[in-house]
């Protein structure tokens, strides 16, 4: 019999045994019976079919777990970073800034305290205890006035310190030394080598990321994320790294974060949860004071198969060197934790352009702009991997918040939904829409996109209008004699020499009086005047500030003069963009303020009866 | 597999077949060999469908690969104590898994007998092939196998 199956690629048993009963549906079959389901030839179409079905599907998936792009176990997606040289990023505990003040005790008269490595803080998460732990040594000197022992910028990590030794087998051919804790934070590792157990000597080990050539002298361990997705250390052999000899002890000391490490950011309220040190607990009475300088920031979980994707073959592009921009970006998301979105620019785009310089901005999870000690920690970073010439700068992201007038049109007779609910629906789906289109850098909001978003929410809705406005946060420190700049960086809506203000604001306090930015046109000339202005008894403006900087509406730049003010304060600046879609670049991130916006649905019955919105031309 | 069960069963291969009859030709999954053609012996017409018949009714559900539904199962019945529910849920149960995957026969009657000397029951399953007047029956034993 002639066979005439031609389809090998099915994957599908159906589809294979629909091929085989084809192949027994030509004329001079000797058998009919194909179609019946209890037939003898259908059983062992079932047992061909599944047997070609359990091989292919076999061998598909064993195909794509050999490539980094698709495989979705994570040992092989770990494994084929390997090749590459990348190890996964691990847990990362939050960290937090704290100043801290401890008494003495009456009898002791010691005028210098030393908070040591491993002292514990705590703080709660819904009943939950955490702690932090400091990874340093901190010395304090008694401060006779104060009567107490003050310590300023302690860095505290979230994690427990977990310790633990291994004796070196040379007997063991497999000399790999597996971590106990999976939520391990590598970046707190530290890796000691003792000659035997019975002394106290040692020698420090270091990540093989600390070296760029490797000597049968180089103190260094290779970290490796195993098949079980447990963190293991390996030793060098005598050529590539020192070898390690029998019945030598290794300890290693850690901390281990909490399984949602992210929880431990912004958290507050710490108390001190003690050392084991019995020369500082001979000294302190008890803790007197306790502030977090900054929030907790940084906490973030291992990275994610997807990450691991995309920054295992930027890393091996980059080389552990910043050189290009999306090396910047690569190694600054592998190695510090906590970052939702980077950019990064070279000086010579910069506006003004600053040669010698990489600028960096960068959104962290859960806040709007990265604390001290992070921006520190970057740049620490940094200075390891960067061109020697080339200085790089971080600086806080522009936030442009847009917020909204929108009105939706709908036919009550195609809903079972009530206005409000309809309302409550458009909310949440632009609340997606923020977080999921617009969170990060190098994003543009497109009108009509944001406008489809809002006639999808619901089939009775007819048609949408959105009038767009945006505005920018304006620190006004008190007293401050410092210039400043705003700059939206697209075209205002306005015309030059309109009598109407093209810019509004919130109100801030000077003298007594509440005050508002405008604008007026100034005679032959392309820019406007910015003033201040208070509000009269009648609801008029009077004039308190003639001349506080120039507006140009092309650029969308207010170059502003010091702007007095009583107090500490900022003040929302907004504009109606010319064009609706509104771009971005470098420093520049949109957020979608909820606050200021209002979402409105109309009913309409019938074409007849329609009527443009209520609040706008259409 | 079906044919686990009914190893021993004594196959009924007479065949009673009618000149009208349309022709079907299955695999036998005996694999008996054709003493002068070294080939294996198609079984044809009402020894098709009696072998259908008999391998639907042994199946237990879940047994043929991406096909849950298909089967007798019945296997669980025989593990019963016999007494007339349990005889009317087989006789239902045969009933229900001709009706549904073997479209060639109808008029199903099924009638089941406990035979005690040999623990196991006998089940005869009468029915007539679409479009044919004459009636069939399939006679085998059910035996537990332990």
């Amino acid at each position: 019999m002639k066979t005439n199956i031609s389809n090998v690629t099915d994957l599908d048993f159906y589809t294979i045994k629909d091929n085989l009963i084809e192949h027994f549906k030509q004329e001079k079959s000797p058998f009919k019976d194909w179609d019946f389901k209890g037939s003898g030839l259908n059983y062992l179409l079932d047992v061909l079919a599944y047997n070609t079905h359990y091989n292919a599907v076999n061998a598909h998936v064993s195909m794509n777990e050999t490539f980094l792009d698709s495989a979705q176990v994570r040992s092989n997606v770990v494994s084929n970073a390997k090749i590459l040289g990348y190890t996964p990023r691990s847990n990362r505990g939050a960290k937090v800034v704290l100043n801290v003040e401890f008494s003495r005790l009456g009898d002791s008269n010691a005028n210098v305290l030393i908070l040591p490595r491993g002292s514990k803080f705590t703080a709660k998460i819904d009943n939950r205890v955490i702690i932090f732990t400091t990874l340093s040594e901190y010395i304090s000197s008694y401060d006779e006035n104060a009567g107490v022992f003050a310590f300023k910028n302690i860095i505290v990590n979230e994690g427990r310190m977990i310790r633990e030794r291994f004796v070196v087998n040379s007997a063991d051919l497999n000399k790999q030394y597996k971590i106990k804790e999976q939520t391990i934070d590598t970046s707190t590792l530290r890796v000691n080598v003792y000659p035997h157990d019975n002394t106290s000597d040692f020698e420090a080990f270091l990540d093989s990321s600390n070296f760029t050539t490797y000597t049968p002298e180089s103190n260094v361990y290779f970290l490796t994320e195993n098949y079980d997705g447990v963190y293991q250390i390996e030793f060098g052999d005598g050529v590539i790294g020192k070898a390690l000899n029998n019945l030598q002890v290794i300890e290693i000391e850690y901390l281990a974060t909490i399984e949602r490490p992210e929880n431990g950011n912004s958290i507050s309220g710490f108390i001190f949860g003690g050392t084991t040190d019995s020369e500082f607990n001979n000294i302190v009475a008890d803790i007197e004071n306790i502030r977090a300088v900054e929030a907790a920031a940084g906490g973030r979980i291992r990275e994610t198969l997807n990450e691991i994707r995309k920054n295992a073959p930027l890393s091996f592009v980059s080389q552990n060197r910043a050189v290009t921009v999306s090396d910047y970006e690569t190694l600054i998301r592998k190695n510090v934790a906590g970052l939702d979105s980077i950019s990064v620019w070279g000086g010579q785009d910069n506006d003004p352009p600053q040669f010698g310089k990489v600028f960096l901005s960068a959104k962290p999870n859960g806040a709007l702009f990265l604390t001290e000690l992070q921006k520190e920690e970057i740049l620490e970073y940094l200075n390891t991997i960067k061109i020697l010439t080339v200085k790089p700068e971080i600086v806080d992201p522009i936030y442009l918040f847009l917020y909204f007038d929108i009105i939706a049109k709908y036919n009550p007779a195609l809903t079972t939904l009530t206005k409000s609910e309809l309302e409550n629906d458009i909310r949440k789906l632009i609340e997606e829409y923020n977080f999921e289109t617009l969170g990060t850098f190098d994003k543009i909001f497109r009108y009509s996109n944001f406008l489809s978003i809002i006639d999808e929410t619901d089939a009775a809705i007819t048609n949408s209008f959105a009038r767009v406005y945006c505005y920018q946060v304006l620190q006004l420190p008190a007293r401050s004699r410092t210039p400043q700049k705003l700059n939206f960086k697209f075209e205002l809506f306005g015309s030059i020499d309109q009598k109407e203000s093209v810019i509004s604001s919130t109100s801030w306090v000077f003298g007594g009086r509440e005050l508002f930015l405008a604008d007026e046109p100034i005679a032959d000339s392309e820019n406007r005047r910015i003033y201040a202005y208070t509000l009269t008894q009648s609801g008029g403006q009077a004039k308190v500030f003639n001349d506080l900087g120039i507006l140009n509406i092309k650029t969308g730049l207010l170059d502003l003069t010091p702007i007095p003010s009583t107090f500490d304060t900022s003040i929302q600046v907004s504009v109606i963009p010319n064009s609706y879609d509104i771009n971005t670049i470098r420093d520049q991130l949109i957020a979608i303020d909820f606050s200021r916006t209002s979402i409105l649905a109309e009913k309409e019955t019938s074409n007849i009866k329609y009527k443009t919105p209520s609040i706008f031309r259409n | 597999m079906a044919n686990s069960l009914s190893d021993f069963n004594e196959f009924n291969s007479v065949s009673e077949q009618t000149a009208d009859a349309k022709v079907f030709s299955d695999l036998n999954l005996i694999m008996n060999v054709h003493p002068a053609r070294k080939d294996i012996i198609p079984l044809t017409d009402i020894d098709a469908i009696k072998q259908a018949v008999k391998n639907l009714v042994l199946t237990n559900r879940g047994e043929r690969p991406f096909m849950h539904n298909v089967g007798g199962n019945i296997t669980r019945l025989l593990f019963e104590n016999y007494n007339p529910y349990m005889a009317a849920e087989l006789s239902f149960a045969i009933e229900n898994v001709l009706e549904q995957h073997e479209p060639r026969v109808s008029d199903i009657e099924i009638q089941v007998t406990p035979t005690d000397d040999q623990n196991s029951i006998a089940a005869t399953i009468g029915f007539r092939i679409n479009n044919q007047y004459r009636e069939f029956n399939l006679e085998f034993a059910l035996n537990r196998l332990r």
